[in-house]
């Protein structure tokens, strides 16, 4: 997938009406989702190998047989092999070292892009959904955000801001507050026309009362899958601002600057390519299908016409 | 219908003053003086002046902005620090290549996805629909330089079937014109082809449970035959929205895939900015690319309403 929102977006499409908002009531009487969720044995699969993924780079620093950072010249290029698992690169890094310090920066570039693109398009999107005078200014500034391709207007930011992850942070995160802001902004156009909703008016709860205690409680369902998603786009997002040179300090192990170094030796040391570039589909694959399985538990429709469950 | 396109193009001009704002406010969050800071820590002071002034950076926000929205009105994208010409003819000269490899990205995509959602839909739930299916998942997890990358292990560096990089020109040689873009387009479109397979089916299957096709096969057609003279025709068109919408990431995709395969796009010429920290360049290329994904998305949204007349479009 090139980097950018169309996945995240498409994916949240997928089921064009909003969902999430029934779900409060119908789910009761039906399984609680996570064990619907966990009823999977693919999702299990996918959680257990994310959370593979997170404890692996959050003890990089104890299980790294070598440090990333430093060239060994005398095993440069050597393939796969007891002392160097994953072999090593032109430099003589160990890859298997560079790959779980360069999950760090994916899995904490991944995770900060969504909590801030979260927060902040929640927030737009239920203002936009709610006050409707604020609507067409709010939705004219996010479609002109959206205009820019996502990469590329991440590169201009970390390029002026220069290197590190909290400009990519930044940079990523005002990427993809756009797309969260239009899913809640749909959700609440359809959630203020609720009965419960005049209700609570009619009984006196002010507008914020009633945007969180009802408009955003009932938007969240489809808030985490948005997220699950932003995740896995962010982090391939991020691998490609690396992968060009306009993430991080460079010195930095990260899968995108090491797949930079990979095709450089593409045909003397495949494996220098091929081992952060599997990493990275894995995970983002991985995120993938749980965000498509958190959509099908947390909506209770879809448990009773799964024609988009792919894998069960 | 023409008053509907003349609306759109009006609703155009607050998201093109968006735009142009954004990318004005690009270069002045850069921390401490902008031309400094792309000049480098070589640069003398005078030749940080001279740069100053050449930009109209001393002048106080209040004339830059409105003077910076004046140029662009008249599609002026200023001068390159670094190649010394201005930043459009730069942009014409590289741009050849990057559009036509998301347009062979687009084909392949659509050749691709399309049928592929089809016949996955025809056999929901069988086991053909699910390797379809975890194709489709699998293209949108691959990031697409990963899959230029594993291509070129495959066609280039083990089998030798096909150049690993360089461009030719199809008015020098079609042949080596196709051979050269084959594999970028190739992992370009195959990367994004699970979008329209996905939705491809999904909506396929939703629109195959309306009556006028349980009418159709009532009469006595064969489901193949409803499928491909009926349903489809009502189900491509959500694709084709989404496909409008990845349009961005297509070219942002294509300008790092180029640089995979070393073809003389935009992407060259962004990964070399990004070194020099050329801005005028970088600033162009991101609204040149805005520019066509706005146009784009007219252009599917009009087509959208001409090709099904039951959506009319109201507001917003």
């Amino acid at each position: 997938m090139p980097a950018g929102r169309a996945g995240a977006v498409a994916r949240a499409r997928l089921r064009s009406r909003p969902r999430g908002w029934r779900a409060t009531y119908v789910r009761d009487r039906r399984r609680a989702w996570y064990r619907v969720l966990l009823s999977s044995r693919v999702a299990i699969l996918a959680l257990a190998f994310l959370i593979g993924v997170v404890l692996t780079s959050v003890l990089a620093p104890l299980l790294a047989p070598a440090d990333p950072q430093v060239a060994n010249p005398a095993v440069r290029l050597r393939g796969p092999s007891a002392e160097h698992w994953l072999g090593t690169d032109d430099l003589g890094r160990d890859v298997l070292s560079r790959l779980l310090y360069g999950g760090r920066i994916s899995l904490l570039v991944g995770t900060c892009v969504t909590v801030v693109a979260v927060a902040v398009g929640a927030v737009l999107g239920l203002l936009a959904g709610y006050f409707t005078w604020l609507d067409g200014l709010l939705m004219r500034l996010l479609d002109g955000v959206m205009a820019f391709p996502g990469v590329l207007l991440a590169i201009a930011i970390v390029v002026g801001l220069g290197p590190g992850v909290d400009t990519v942070v930044i940079a990523l995160a005002l990427v993809y507050t756009p797309v969260v802001a239009r899913l809640i902004r749909s959700t609440t156009l359809v959630i203020k026309r609720m009965p419960y909703v005049e209700a609570a008016r009619c009984v006196g709860l002010s507008n914020g009362a009633i945007l969180w205690r009802y408009v955003l409680a009932n938007s969240v369902s489809p808030l985490i899958v948005q997220a699950t998603f932003i995740v896995a786009y962010a982090i391939l997002a991020e691998a490609s601002l690396s992968f060009l040179g306009a993430s991080v300090n460079p010195e930095v192990p990260t899968w995108g600057n090491m797949l930079r170094d990979g095709q450089r030796l593409l045909s003397r040391a495949w494996w220098v390519a091929l081992v952060p570039g599997t990493m990275l589909f894995l995970t983002v694959f991985a995120l993938n299908i749980l965000g498509d399985l958190l959509r099908d538990a947390l909506d209770p429709r879809s448990q009773e016409r799964r024609e988009d469950a792919v894998v069960k | 219908m023409i008053a509907y396109v003349l609306r759109r193009i009006l609703l155009l001009v607050p998201i093109a003053l968006v735009v142009g704002t954004v990318a004005f406010l690009l270069l002045h969050v850069i921390p401490g003086d902008p031309a400094a800071v792309m000049l480098g820590p070589e640069a003398t002071p005078e030749q940080v002046a001279a740069l100053r002034e050449r930009m109209g950076l001393d002048e106080p926000l209040a004339v830059q902005y409105p003077r910076w929205l004046a140029r662009l009105a008249r599609l002026d994208l200023g001068t390159s620090i670094f190649l010394d010409k201005p930043v459009t003819e730069a942009i014409r000269e590289r741009v050849g290549p990057t559009v036509q490899l998301a347009l062979y990205a687009l084909l392949i995509a659509v050749a691709v996805g399309v049928p592929a959602g089809v016949v996955a839909a025809l056999h929901q739930d069988r086991l053909l629909d699910r390797a379809l299916m975890l194709f489709a998942i699998s293209g949108t997890a691959i990031a697409d330089f990963f899959l230029a990358i594993l291509l070129i292990l495959l066609f280039s560096v083990t089998l030798r079937w096909l150049p690993s990089g360089g461009y030719v020109e199809f008015s020098v040689d079609p042949v080596g014109h196709f051979q050269s873009m084959l594999l970028p387009a190739m992992a370009l479109g195959l990367s994004i082809a699970g979008l329209p397979a996905r939705l491809v089916r999904s909506t396929l299957l939703e629109v195959l449970r309306e009556d006028y096709i349980r009418t159709a096969t009532a009469k006595g057609l064969d489901l193949e035959a409803v499928a491909f003279r009926h349903a489809l025709r009502n189900a491509l068109l959500p694709a084709v929205t989404v496909l409008g919408y990845a349009l961005g990431d297509l070219l942002g995709g294509a300008v790092v895939v180029e640089t995979v395969f070393g073809l003389p796009g935009m992407g060259q010429l962004v990964v070399n900015s990004i070194a020099r920290r050329d801005f005028p360049v970088i600033q162009g290329v991101v609204m040149v690319f805005a520019g066509i994904y706005l146009l784009c998305n007219l252009l599917v949204d009009v087509l959208y309403v001409y090709l099904d007349p039951r959506v009319r479009y109201a507001g917003g």
